[in-house]
């Protein structure tokens, strides 16, 4: 059959769902109605569509019939578009000559009561499907190659077990670690609840194997400076810092560090030892060398001091360089893994608690090295001001979490982890008293509430009550807490000769850079950003690069172990192919219309400044164009370019105006038109439908990928046709965050629509009949609520107010679309 | 209205229920409470759980209320930025609304209202200012203070002060 | 002294008509520095949050908004003695000039009276001036006679300090200010617990054994750290520690007999005056202090 001829043969199938659909809409009527629609040659109703006979059906009618495009009206496209698409390609049609309509979440269950006017607005959906269909054109799918190979930034557990797995289906991995040695948290910790297993004792035999195997290439005392390409294609720039030790000369005897004069705090010991600078992180280091810190060495001029290298030198293995330089490493991969971790909350910010004033307040982490037997101090708890050993010990909870003035958020282990430091200690000190002060315990996992309990065993106590300040007494430098007691409702006072913290973990330092470097987004609270919070918690919005561990939230072990192999996975997925395909709804510079092709002077950059993936380029005097595998297809270019130069794939501006003209031919007035986000909006919208929210039926829902690419010229034209409202509504923008799907395709769209709305209003149109919402896919109740109101507003104008200001506007909407677009079809619109 | 009406309009609306929602009962508000400590009937954490609880009556008749020092511990610290102590000023003027004022206050209130000072001048200090070389203080316009004072609620109004003594209001 | 500043003086009901001596030894340090103030006429009590605000919030902003419309008309800033007059103006000042309803509000109040507020003019403590306008350094200018060897337990209260966004004044939980007030004098701050605990002043009015009760943990932990003094920078906190020091005293069966001293009483000491000519009145002796800084009453 001939897919290419033009419109020529619309299949339309309206599907019952059961009673879903057809227990308020009449399934049968809207078939017949489709099928008196211009171009369609068949229009069938049937009880499931999705099923196996409903989706023979199709089939056949496509075989029979010579059906070259196929609308099915069902449930919403973010359910089924897959299925069909899928359905359609195996009876030979492109799969992208496939269209929905959403008479289900969008139609009968949200307006189960509105009788005819649910039949009206299903009909207009169809129509509007159909006339989209039209326009469409086959497409397919972009094939790239795929680098075998995979980058993992981050030597946390996390991060290993993901090289581990990765290493063991047979890719070749790189792992770029910042320190000198990989491990991470983990190695800093003594022991691991709720088994108390020995952390390093579990992890080193991880971090060994990571630097045994032959397919990994371990580059620590590393950073990642520069990534270019797209899945599939990455082309990472690694520095790699210079240890001025060889690795492969270093036996790790430690004779530099015995004669070397600097001495530094120690980070692995949280500032509470001492380090020289030469220095091996700690014993189970991995890599295994020394490493010269050369902001703390006295030069690197063997005149000021050269101690080190002549140790080593008579040692015999000689394996210190002054001379060493940064290294720049370059190399391809096909997908790449950020496991970067976790920091702590800078305690001396919360002053009620004395951090950093009273030397007897430490935090949780200082605590972990001190019990840690191969600390700074042995093994032994003691008091930083005297070093005596504390009778009592007080830890407080929530510190900075769950806190409006510094993060909002709950940090998730430290209920588990300051239970695992309290028994530890109460098995060093079966006599020192233990008291916690918390808000709430969250021991949510396997073999935590049982550890809580043998917490309660072992006679730690527990207070409910979030201090409010620690003092000082300044003869003993102990510390008294002041809390409520609320389980005996009192407000009370402890004294006690050490205070623990259990400040909240915040994304690492350095993640804002990475995130620019990759072009990956972070979440209100700075960690990075999953795709989808619940079914896609592992990929980013950037196809190809996956986050796990603490990166993407603080999360215990297990957890992080579980991601960690998650990402693996989902790595592995594009690795094992040769080819990756990527979805064609991408942009297309047309050559004849850009400015920059036109006229070699013009500079005009703005469709590459407006993209946030970096997918378009342009040669100097040259036209721009678009590298459709790093295009995400979010339409913002397209919707910007001032010269209409820019189209996108099946979403092109024709078929987003003939859908806009279906969905206001009958009384338009009358009518919300509704530009919705493909991730969030429509999503939210979908939500109403499956919750049953019900909202007036007058409301016309137009899908695009983003808000970005709702485009001035589709609400002008929408006004030019007589719609009595339009809203515009995308992904969350807030101060706290920005939830865009494509990064910031939704910072334009209200760029845009607050710029056209005053020129609306210039011509007469009232501003509150544009409307910009941000509605989440979590927001069906406040996009029934918004339609809700909207539509009161829209009956207080009244249909004869609204045609008086459309008229009003109308001579200069036809002028302002003339001159933007080429399309006669707009111009010679409804009257 | 009446005072319980108020509290509990002021209590279902919106933007001040929403604000009063984030609270999560963490008590650092009563922990550092100086009454808190001295008198353990007294929990601000408490006060606000019997507002989110809807138990109005209670906080308005009882002599808790006038007992904030209104140090603002309380507000400096809450993780929830919820202003304890401003809610407490809240429930004060709805409390003293529906006559539970200390006598001594109102004693004040009325000094204000008549004489715009709310504590009269001393023999001894008149001798001090003059042995300090201090100029005479300067007169209130009580005029203008008064015709503020009528155009409010303020109890410390001759007439109202009798009423809120006896525990109406007018 | 080149500083050339005039600010509307309002010492408030408590400094001009119980304790008159602090208005006279503010006076003297600002005057010390070339700050000029200016009297306000017909002002009235700031209004005071007890008796007026725990009343009825409109009459307070009413109240306050004229006090402050005073001040525009002059066009000075205000500067007065007394944490809480600093407190309540700079608050109402700040809510009259962010909240547009609190506005509209204090202006329909004002406008019975042919007077609007227009958030024309800042609120200044003394110590505000002191510190942030005049600094340390001059102030130690002006030390004649440094009272070394002086242990004085320093009371911020909490009326300079809370909301520490409105007041301005620094980090509420652990302030340097006064600490360092004191220390440009010769003497030293002596650390000691609950520092920034409150006085109870407030409300002994309302509950005298508990306002006692909460200005007693302070009395002890000064006696505890070993202090020679007390030093506050509110007269409600001097009243509640000084004047009454013995009630509290006789209240707990304790002795504490712990000297308040005034900040401005302090400076001028250093500064050289004598103690007669400040001219303070305290409830509890002050000759021990006297002694150890070797500074007569006459």
């Amino acid at each position: 059959m001939d897919q290419d001829s033009g419109p020529g043969r619309i299949g339309v199938y309206v599907c019952h769902c059961g009673l879903n659909i057809a227990g308020t809409l009449d399934c049968e009527s809207l078939a017949k109605y489709a099928s008196t629609l211009p171009n369609v040659h068949v229009a069938r109703d049937n009880r499931y569509m999705c099923a196996d006979p409903g989706q023979a059906l199709i089939k056949k009618d496509i075989k029979e019939l010579g059906l070259n495009r196929v609308v099915v009206a069902a449930c919403s496209p973010r359910m089924h578009e897959p299925t069909f698409r899928k359905c359609v390609s195996e009876a030979g049609l492109n799969p992208y000559l496939f269209e929905m309509a959403n008479i289900r979440e969008h139609c009968s269950w949200c307006h189960p009561h509105a009788g005819d006017l649910a039949n009206e607005k299903a009909r207009d959906l169809v129509a509007s499907a159909v006339a989209k269909a039209r326009h469409l054109t086959p497409l397919e799918e972009i094939e790239v190659g795929v680098e075998q190979r995979a980058l993992v930034i981050g030597g946390g557990v996390s991060g290993i077990q993901a090289v581990l797995d990765l290493s063991d289906i047979g890719f070749e991995v790189y792992l770029v670690e910042r320190e000198p040695s990989i491990g991470g948290r983990m190695a800093q910790l003594d022991k691991t609840f709720p088994t108390l297993d020995c952390s390093i004792c579990i992890l080193g035999p991880l971090m060994v194997d990571v630097s045994r195997r032959s397919n990994v290439k371990l580059l620590a005392y590393s950073e990642v400076e520069r990534v270019d390409g797209y899945v599939g294609n990455f082309r990472v720039t690694v520095t790699r810092r210079p240890h001025y030790v060889d690795p492969s000369k270093c036996n790790a005897c430690g004779e530099c560090a015995k004669v070397c004069p600097v001495e530094v705090p120690n980070d692995f010991e949280v500032g509470l030892g001492w380090r020289k600078a030469i220095y091996t992180p700690f014993p189970q280091a991995v890599p295994s060398t020394y490493v010269l810190d050369d902001k703390s060495c006295l030069g690197l001029v063997p005149l000021a001091c050269s101690k080190c290298r002549e140790a080593c030198d008579k040692s015999g293995a000689q394996a210190i360089n002054y001379d060493a330089r940064p290294d720049i490493v370059e190399f391809k991969v096909g997908t790449i893994i950020v496991a970067t971790g976790y920091d702590l909350l800078d305690a001396s910010a919360i002053r009620e608690y004395g951090y950093g004033v009273y030397p007897n307040v430490m935090t949780c982490l200082e605590l972990e090295r001190m019990i840690n037997a191969a600390g700074p101090t042995g093994g032994k708890i003691i008091r930083p001001s005297d070093g005596k050993t504390p009778k009592r010990v007080a830890f407080i909870q929530c510190v900075g979490s769950r806190d409006e003035r510094w993060r909002g958020y709950c940090s998730g282990f430290c209920c588990m982890y300051t239970i695992k430091n309290a028994v530890l200690l109460k098995d060093h000190y079966p006599d020192l008293e233990i008291h916690i002060f918390y808000v709430d315990m969250r021991t949510t996992f396997k073999g935590y509430e049982e550890f809580y309990r043998r917490a309660r065993e072992m006679g730690i106590k527990f207070i409910r009550g979030k201090p409010a300040e620690v003092s000082e007494d300044p003869t003993t430098s102990n510390l008294v807490v002041f809390s409520e007691n609320q389980l005996t409702g009192k407000a009370m006072s402890l004294e006690a000769e050490i205070v623990v913290l259990s400040q909240s973990a915040v994304p690492r330092v350095g993640t804002d850079k990475l995130t620019r470097t990759l072009n990956i987004m972070t979440d209100g609270s700075g960690f990075l950003l999953e795709a989808h919070p619940k079914l896609k918690p592992i990929d980013t919005s950037t196809s190809g690069i996956f986050i796990c561990g603490c990166a993407q939230g603080p999360k215990d072990i297990p957890f992080s172990v579980a991601q960690g192999s998650a990402a693996a996975a989902r790595a592995a997925r594009i690795l094992s192919r040769d080819k990756w395909l990527i979805e064609p709804i991408v942009a297309s510079v047309s050559r004849d219309l850009c400015i920059r092709g036109r006229d070699p002077k013009a500079g005009c950059q703005i469709c590459i400044t407006r993209c946030a993936f970096k997918a378009i380029g342009a040669e100097k005097e040259q036209p721009a164009m678009v590298n459709p595998a790093k295009c995400q297809g979010c339409g913002t270019c397209v919707a910007e370019c001032p010269h209409n130069a820019i189209t996108q794939m099946h979403f092109t501006d024709e078929q987003i105006l003939s859908q806009i003209r279906e969905l206001l031919r009958n009384e338009p007035e009358k009518k919300i038109l509704a530009f919705l986000c493909n991730w969030c909006s429509y999503a939210g919208a979908d939500l109403a439908g499956t919750s049953r929210f019900e909202y007036p039926p007058n409301v016309r829902t137009v899908r695009v990928m983003c808000s970005g690419r709702v485009d001035r010229d589709f609400l002008m034209a929408a006004f030019m046709m007589g719609a009595g409202m339009v809203l515009v509504s995308g992904c969350r923008l807030t101060e706290l965050g920005n939830d865009c799907h494509y990064i910031s395709g939704n910072v334009w769209a209200k760029k845009r629509v607050e710029s056209l709305r005053r020129v609306l209003e210039g011509m007469g149109i009232s501003g509150e009949r544009l409307r910009l919402e941000w509605i989440s896919a979590a927001e069906g109740q406040k996009f029934a609520e918004l339609i809700r109101n909207m539509d009161d507003k829209l009956k207080t104008f009244g249909p004869s107010k609204i045609r008086e200001e459309n008229d009003r506007a109308k001579a200069n909407l036809e002028r302002m679309l003339r001159h933007t677009t080429p399309s006669p079809q707009v111009v010679s619109a409804r009257t | 209205m009446g005072a319980t009406e108020k509290l509990r309009a002021l209590a279902e609306e919106e933007s001040f229920r929403k604000k009063l929602a984030g609270c999560y009962q963490c008590g650092m508000c009563t922990g550092g409470c100086p009454v808190a400590h001295v008198k353990p009937d007294y929990n601000p954490r408490r006060m606000l759980e019997a507002i989110i609880l809807g138990q109005y009556d209670e906080i308005l008749s009882s002599d808790l209320v006038w007992l904030c020092t209104s140090c603002h511990s309380c507000l400096e610290r809450c993780p929830q930025r919820i202003e304890v102590s401003g809610l407490l000023v809240e429930l004060r003027n709805l409390a003293a609304e529906s006559g539970n004022v200390p006598k001594l206050l109102l004693e004040r209130a009325k000094r204000i209202a008549e004489t715009g000072q709310s504590t009269p001048i001393s023999k001894a200090s008149l001798v001090w200012r003059e042995k300090l070389n201090l100029a005479p203080v300067s007169p209130v316009n009580v005029e203008e203070l008064q015709a503020i004072l009528q155009a409010t609620k303020f109890p410390g109004w001759p007439e109202r002060t009798r009423s809120h003594a006896n525990g109406t209001t007018s | 002294m080149e500083q050339q500043a005039r600010y509307a003086w309002f010492p408030g009901c408590w400094v001009s008509n119980r304790m008159p001596y602090i208005e006279a030894a503010d006076r003297r340090v600002l005057d010390a520095f070339g700050i000029e103030l200016v009297e306000m006429k017909g002002t009235s009590c700031c209004p005071e949050p007890y008796a007026v605000l725990g009343l009825g919030r409109d009459a307070w902003l009413g109240l306050a908004a004229r006090n402050l419309s005073i001040a525009e008309e002059m066009k000075y800033h205000i500067l007065t003695p007394c944490p809480g007059c600093y407190n309540t103006l700079k608050t109402a000042n700040a809510s009259l000039r962010t909240n547009p309803s609190q506005r509209q509000q204090g202006n329909d109040l004002l406008s019975k009276v042919g007077r609007e507020f227009k958030g024309e003019i800042d609120v200044e403590h003394t110590i505000s001036v002191l510190h942030n306008k005049i600094g340390l350094e001059k102030i130690a200018s002006t030390v004649k006679h440094p009272l070394s060897g002086l242990r004085a337990a320093t009371h911020y209260g909490c009326h300079l300090l809370k909301p520490s966004r409105v007041t301005g004044m620094g980090d509420p939980e652990r302030p340097k200010f006064l600490d360092q007030l004191v220390e440009v004098t010769g003497a030293e701050s002596v650390p000691y617990m609950r520092k920034t605990l409150c006085c109870g002043g407030p409300i002994s009015s309302v509950d005298e054994n508990v306002s006692y009760a909460i200005a007693r943990e302070k009395l002890l932990k000064v006696k505890q750290a070993g202090g020679d003094c007390l030093v506050v920078a509110c007269p409600a906190c001097m009243i509640q520690y000084d004047t009454n020091q013995h009630s509290i005293e006789k209240t707990f069966s304790e002795t504490y007999e712990i000297p308040v001293l005034y900040h401005t009483e302090l400076l001028c000491l250093a500064m050289g005056m004598t103690f007669d000519e400040i001219g303070f009145h305290h409830q509890v002796k002050v000759d021990k202090v006297l002694e150890k800084i070797k500074i007569s009453h006459a």
